[in-house]
């Protein structure tokens, strides 16, 4: 039997992204981020916090952990169960949905408004004020972004960029607010079910996967190893002038 | 159970979209003398005689494979994310609305391979690979990826060696309006693009003169092999290096030019690349049919 609440609440650790930078860009307005992808140490009291139950159940709109250890929580008979020597993996097999769920939680416990930040905050956020190809440069180091793995990696595997973040660059894909837009034959077509990612993941290879510019997509509703989430807070100063 | 068509020499494979068509025994001369196609020098082949997969497995064909063998095919064998015709939710993969006429395609080698041991499971045959262990047992009877002898054998009968030059038979970069109003795009598919070349279904309007769909064109095709350079010296039913993590990927795909599309053009694949070009046809030894109905 897994032990369901640990002794402190982790919350993620925030480092703040101006507005505009050196680079002449930014969102206009400065926000706060996640120095790393949320943890499964703290999605877990987070899913403890919300459920009345002993132990938290499978929700598969929100998140659809294996049966097997690996990945930091597991399923095994609806009923979720926490590997307690993986709580500095980021968290994976969530969904989009579950990712949104997990930010509107924090920002009740902020009391800040909480959500994933939109492809356009993320870049700002990764090219750390210069427009970077990669969080950490502009050449592709291969061994500290994507050494060969099977599944992720702890969080805060690389150092921090200009921002204070990490890990913006490989382990895994991070999921963005905003929907994927195609072309169709007579103009953009929106509303497919699938959502942005950014990063790149021990998933993939080419060095361009894991450009800041590049933006992925996945069904919003996917659960798997190669994608995870960091939370952005607004910055209640400027959200309020 | 199995039934021959003994005019036509197909076989029917229940449950699947794709039907085997033999080869008959066979000599040839193999690959080409331009080295822009990384297949000289030309050297002879001897074949024993095989069976090969009519058109590419469909994204329907591997969905039942999915469904029935949970946990058979990891996250490292396929890949999920857009474009494709799977997504993976809690209750596992999901093949998309509107898209199982496609090849199957976001798969590595072993995931193919991994396929192939179920047709051969379902067929009571020996598995060809241990997809654990990363190994191959030439001396099994069950399905397995063609060779790239086997798969170059093929597809001379329907095109000779020379380049690809038709538009509207061959699923490329180039295509002609016919076969572009097939692509995937269209109806955005799988999410893909219509403002790309995707893939189209893995059934043409017309097969080639051997009996096989989209051989060149469409999607890039997992062989055997591993990749290495040809010798001049006369081989019998070769099947590649013994070590390397590169395969033999034959037959061009929906993003490259007709003119680079032959039956003796080659390209490698890193064993592990999972990519919304690469697909695969099973092949079977032909001497293995021994339990032949009818």
């Amino acid at each position: 039997m897994t032990s369901r609440m640990r002794r402190t609440q982790a919350l993620p650790v925030l480092s703040a992204v101006p507005a505009t930078t050196a680079d002449g860009g930014g969102p206009g307005t400065g926000f706060w981020l996640g120095v790393v992808p949320v943890t499964v140490g703290e999605y877990w009291d987070y899913l403890c916090s919300a459920a009345a139950d002993p132990a938290p159940r499978a929700d598969p709109r929100a998140h659809g952990f294996p049966p097997t250890p690996g990945v930091g929580i597991r399923c095994v008979g609806g009923r979720l169960a926490l590997d307690a020597a993986d709580l500095d993996l980021p968290v994976t097999h969530v969904t989009w949905w579950g990712a949104r769920a997990y930010c509107s939680w924090l920002g009740e416990q902020l009391g800040r408004v909480t959500r994933l930040p939109t492809a356009a905050e993320w870049e700002h956020a990764a090219g750390g004020g210069r427009g970077l190809r990669w969080a950490l440069g502009d050449a592709f180091d291969r061994p500290l972004y994507a050494p060969e793995a099977d599944g992720p990696r702890p969080v805060g595997s690389t150092p921090s960029n200009a921002f204070g973040l990490r890990d913006l660059t490989g382990n895994v894909f991070e999921w963005c607010a905003d929907e994927l837009v195609v072309d169709g034959p007579d103009g953009p077509v929106g509303g497919l079910g699938s959502r942005l990612l950014k990063g790149g993941a021990f998933t993939v290879r080419n060095p361009s996967s894991f450009e800041n510019t590049t933006s992925f997509s996945a069904d919003e509703l996917t659960a798997v190893p190669y994608i995870g989430f960091r939370v952005l807070v607004e910055d209640a100063a400027t959200a309020s002038d | 159970m199995r039934q021959i068509d003994k005019q036509s020499l197909s076989v029917t494979v229940p449950g699947c979209g794709f039907n085997l068509i033999e080869f008959g025994a066979r000599t040839f001369e193999m690959g080409f003398p331009e080295r822009a196609f990384r297949a000289a020098p030309v050297h002879e082949v001897t074949l024993d005689a095989f069976l090969l997969g009519d058109r590419c497995v469909s994204a329907g064909d591997f969905a039942r494979f999915l469904a029935d063998t949970p946990g058979a095919v990891d996250h490292m064998m396929i890949d999920c994310v857009d474009p494709g015709f799977f997504v993976h939710r809690a209750a596992g993969f999901v093949l998309r609305p509107g898209c199982a006429d496609f090849p199957m395609i976001q798969i590595s080698f072993w995931a193919a391979a991994a396929y192939c041991n179920w047709l051969s499971d379902a067929e009571g045959a020996r598995r060809v690979y241990d997809v654990a262990a990363r190994t191959v047992d030439y001396t099994a009877d069950g399905f397995r990826l063609p060779t790239e002898a086997e798969w170059e054998a093929a597809c001379r009968v329907g095109w000779g060696a020379a380049p690809a030059v038709d538009p509207d038979l061959h699923n490329s970069l180039d295509a002609g309006s016919r076969m572009a109003a097939m692509r995937a795009g269209v109806s955005l598919a799988g999410n893909f693009s219509s403002a790309e070349p995707t893939p189209v279904p893995v059934t043409a309007p017309v097969p080639d003169a051997a009996g096989l769909h989209h051989m060149l064109g469409n999607v890039r095709e997992w062989c055997q092999d591993r990749f290495g350079p040809y010798r001049s010296d006369p081989v019998s039913n070769p099947h590649g290096p013994a070590e390397g993590s590169f395969r033999v990927v034959r037959g061009g795909s929906y993003g490259e030019a007709l003119a680079t599309m032959s039956a003796v053009s080659r390209l490698a694949a890193f064993e592990g690349t999972r990519c919304e070009v690469y697909g695969f046809r099973v092949a079977r030894s032909a001497g293995n049919l021994v339990t032949v109905a009818g």
